[in-house]
C-alpha cells in the first residue's frame, strides 16, 4: 500500500519529442487512478516512468513516501498489467504467475501454492498447466492480472489493458477489475485512451493532452465540469455541444436567444459581461420540440442516428450545428424543422481563446424549466 | 512467323515433344550429378564392410573386422574424444558469447552496429582461413596455447562467433521487448532476464549455432593441424591423415572403417535435430 506523488515530471525523448511537460500529481493510496487522453498524449510514457522502465527528464517520483525516481524498476515493488499481457510463452500458466517469486527465489512449492491461490481467485485453476498460446484473450488477460497480484507489489499499474478484448468480454473485465480494486484495495494507476473504462472504473480520472494535465478530478466531476474545451470535447460518448454565444449582464446570447443567468444582476460574471464565449451543453440535455418557446433556437434536421434506445439528431442550427440525444419515442425524420432547447443549467461556459472554464452559474428557478424543458412537446 | 501449311494439332504435338526432349536432358543431367555426389557416399557406407577395400565402392568380402581395428589403435580412440572436447567446448563457448553478445547488440542501439556485424561477419572467414593462419600460430604461440585444446578451442570460436552472433541477433530481434519489460517490472536483472525469458524464446536459434559450431568444428581440419603436433592431442579430422603405413601407402580398411565412425556422430546429430525440431528453425515464436 503507497501513495504516489509525482513532480513537475518532464520527459524529453533523444528524438526531441517532449512527450511530458512539467506534469505534477499525486494519487492516494488505495486509490485507482486513471490517465485518460488520446494517444500520443504522454499517458503511457507517464507509466511508464512510474514503472521505471523509462528514466524521468527531470521531475520526482515519490511512491510510498520514497524517492524512487532514480531506482530501476526492481527497487521499486511495482507490478505492472501489459497491453498485449507479456505473459511469457514459454512457461505455463502458474510458471508466469509465480514468475515474480521466482525472481525473488522463493521456493518452488511455495511458487506453486501461492499462484495456484491467486489464479484459483480469477478462474484460472483448470488451465494452470496451460501455455499461454492455448488461452483465450480474455483468459490471458486474466493471468496477467494474476501475476501482478502475485508479485505483491505496493503499486498496480494497467497499461490498457482491455484493450485487447472484444466489447463484451471488456465489460465483463472491467467488471472484475472494479472488483478486484475494491477487494484488495491497492493504489492502482490506470492507462487507457477509452474514457467510458476511466469513468466506470477510477475513484479520479487525469485527463491528459500533448504531455500536460487538462484535468484531474473525480468521473462525476470530469464529465459533468469539463474544466476547458478540450476536456468538453473529449469526454463523453457523443461530443459535446460547443456553441458560440455571448455573454451579456444577466443572460447569455445564443443564436438570438437569451438565456438567464443564475445570479441576479451578474454578479458572477466576473468582469465577462459583453465577451463573446463558448456555450457547451451535453446532446442527452439537449431538448427538441416544434413550437418556438425561450431559450430554444430553431434548426432543421439533418441526419438521425440510431444508437438503440436512443438516437442521436444532428441538426443544423443557425450558427453551428448541434446534437441532440432524444429518446426511441420521439424520432424526428431528416428535414424536419424544430427548435432546439437545453437543459441550461447542465451548461458550461468557456473562454474562446483559452479554452479555460468560466464559473457562470446558470438560473435553474422557476421561471427557466417551463421555457427549458421543452422534450414532451415535440411532435411525431 | 506465319506457317499456314502446319495444322495446329501437328503444332501442339511438336510443342509436347520438344518439352519432352527438354525433361528427358535435365533429369539425364540430374542424375548424374546425382550420382557424382552418391558415388564418395556408397564408398563410405560400403568399405568399411569390405575385407579389401579399395577405391571402388563395392562389397565383394563382406567383414566386420575392420572396426576392431579402429578401436583397438589408442591414438584413433583419443583422437575421436579429442575432436567431442573441440566440439563441445567450441559450442559451449560460442553459445555462451554469442547469446550475450547478440543480447547486447540486439537491445543497445549503437551508431554503426549493423556495419560493425557485417564486417565481423566477413572477416570471421579470414580468421580460421589459410589467410591468416601464420599470424594466428604466431599469436597463439606467444601465448603460450600451441599444443592444447583450449587454444584451438579459442581460434575455432573465434572464427565461428561472428555468424553465430548475427544468426542469434535476428533472433532475439524478434522477440517482444514487452516481456524483458514485465521480467524487469517484477525485479529481473539483465543476466535473469536473458536466462529465463529470451534465451528459452530464441531456443531454436541456439540449436542453430550449436548444431552448426559442433559440424564446423568436428569437420576443420586446418586450425587443429597448425596449432598441435602431440599425436596424442590431435582430432579425428587430423588423425586420419597419418593412417599410412611405412611404405607411404593409404591403410584403407583403417581409413574406411575410421571414416565411417567419424562420420556417424554428426548424422545422429541431425537425426535428433531433425526429430526434434523437423528442421524449422526459423518459423517463429508465435506464442
Amino acid at each position: 500500500m503507497a501513495s504516489v506523488s509525482v513532480e513537475s515530471l518532464t520527459k524529453v525523448f533523444p528524438n526531441g519529442v517532449k512527450a511530458l511537460d512539467d506534469v505534477s500529481l499525486s494519487v492516494d493510496d488505495g486509490e485507482f487512478f486513471a490517465l485518460l487522453g488520446p494517444s500520443g498524449c504522454g499517458k503511457t510514457t507517464l507509466l511508464r516512468i512510474l514503472a521505471g522502465l523509462e528514466p524521468p527528464s527531470s521531475g520526482t517520483i515519490t511512491i510510498g513516501g520514497r524517492n524512487v525516481t532514480r531506482l530501476p524498476p526492481r527497487g521499486r515493488n511495482v507490478a505492472m498489467v501489459f497491453q498485449d499481457y507479456a505473459l511469457f510463452p514459454h512457461m505455463t500458466v502458474a510458471e508466469n504467475v509465480a514468475y515474480p517469486l521466482k525472481v525473488h527465489r522463493i521456493d518452488k512449492a511455495t511458487r506453486r501454492r501461492r499462484a495456484e491461490e491467486v489464479g484459483g481467485g480469477l478462474g484460472l485453476t483448470p488451465l494452470m498447466d496451460r501455455r499461454p498460446g492455448q488461452l483465450s484473450g480474455g483468459q490471458q488477460q486474466r493471468a496477467a492480472l494474476a501475476r501482478a497480484m502475485a508479485a505483491d507489489a505496493v503499486l498496480f499499474l494497467f497499461d490498457e489493458p482491455l484493450s485487447n478484448l472484444d466489447a463484451r468480454l471488456r465489460m465483463e473485465a472491467r467488471t472484475l477489475l472494479k472488483r478486484l480494486h475494491r477487494e484488495v484495495r491497492k493504489t492502482t494507476v490506470y492507462v487507457t485512451h477509452d474514457q467510458s473504462e476511466a469513468l466506470a472504473l477510477a475513484d479520479r480520472v487525469a485527463v491528459m493532452d500533448h504531455g500536460a494535465l487538462r484535468q484531474v478530478g473525480p468521473p462525476a466531476e470530469i464529465f459533468h465540469h469539463p474544466g476547458n474545451l478540450f476536456v468538453a470535447g473529449f469526454i463523453g460518448s457523443t461530443p459535446m455541444n460547443l456553441l458560440p454565444a455571448r455573454m451579456l449582464d444577466s443572460h447569455v446570447l445564443v443564436a438570438g436567444e437569451a438565456i438567464p443567468l443564475g445570479t441576479p444582476g451578474g454578479e458572477s460574471l466576473g468582469g465577462a459581461a459583453g465577451r463573446d464565449i463558448v456555450l457547451a451543453v451535453r446532446p442527452e440535455y439537449m431538448t427538441l420540440a416544434a413550437e418556438r418557446t425561450p431559450g430554444s433556437v430553431p434548426a432543421e434536421v439533418e441526419v438521425v442516428e440510431d444508437l438503440g434506445t436512443t438516437y442521436l439528431v444532428t441538426l443544423r442550427g443557425p450558427d453551428s450545428t448541434i446534437q441532440a440525444v432524444v429518446p426511441e419515442t420521439r424520432v424526428p425524420k431528416p428535414g424536419d424543422r424544430l427548435f432546439a432547447g437545453a437543459d441550461w443549467s447542465r451548461a458550461s461556459f468557456y473562454d474562446p481563446d483559452s479554452g479555460e472554464r468560466l464559473e457562470v452559474a446558470v438560473s435553474t428557478g422557476p421561471t427557466p424549466p417551463t421555457a427549458l424543458r421543452l422534450g414532451n412537446k415535440l411532435s411525431n | 512467323m506465319s506457317t499456314p501449311a502446319v495444322p495446329v494439332h501437328e503444332l501442339r504435338f511438336r510443342g509436347v515433344l520438344a518439352t519432352f526432349a527438354g525433361r528427358a536432358g535435365f533429369y539425364a543431367f540430374a542424375a548424374l550429378v546425382a550420382a557424382f555426389f552418391a558415388l564418395p557416399m556408397a564408398w563410405l557406407v560400403l568399405a568399411p564392410f569390405e575385407a579389401h577395400p579399395t577405391f571402388v565402392a563395392n562389397l565383394v568380402q563382406p567383414t566386420l573386422h575392420n572396426f576392431p581395428v579402429v578401436f583397438k589403435n589408442p591414438d584413433a580412440l583419443a583422437s575421436l574424444r579429442n575432436s567431442l572436447v573441440l566440439s563441445l567446448g567450441t559450442m559451449a563457448l560460442v553459445v555462451l558469447c554469442a547469446s550475450l553478445a547478440a543480447y547486447a547488440l540486439s537491445r543497445v542501439k549503437l551508431p554503426g552496429r549493423d556495419a560493425v556485424l557485417y564486417i565481423l561477419l566477413l572477416f570471421s572467414s579470414v580468421v580460421t582461413g589459410s589467410a591468416a593462419m601464420v599470424p594466428i600460430f604466431v599469436l597463439v604461440y606467444d601465448l603460450h596455447l600451441i599444443n592444447s585444446l583450449e587454444g584451438v578451442i579459442l581460434v575455432l570460436a573465434g572464427g565461428t562467433l561472428p555468424a553465430s552472433i548475427f544468426i542469434l541477433k535476428d533472433f532475439m530481434d524478434s522477440v517482444p521487448t514487452s516481456y524483458e519489460e514485465s521480467a524487469r517490472v517484477f525485479g529481473a536483472g539483465p543476466f535473469r532476464i536473458l536466462k529465463d525469458v529470451v534465451a528459452p524464446i530464441v531456443r531454436p536459434g541456439l540449436v542453430v549455432i550449436a548444431v552448426w559450431t559442433i559440424v564446423t568444428v568436428w569437420g576443420s581440419f586446418l586450425t587443429p593441424f597448425i596449432l598441435l603436433d602431440k599425436p596424442s592431442l590431435l582430432p579425428a579430422s587430423v588423425e586420419i591423415y597419418s593412417y599410412y603405413d611405412v611404405g607411404g601407402s593409404a591403410k584403407l580398411p583403417l581409413i574406411a572403417a575410421f571414416a565411417l565412425v567419424y562420420t556417424l556422430p554428426v548424422v545422429v546429430i541431425y537425426l535428433v535435430v531433425q526429430h526434434r525440431y523437423g528442421f524449422r528453425f526459423f518459423g517463429g515464436i508465435k506464442g
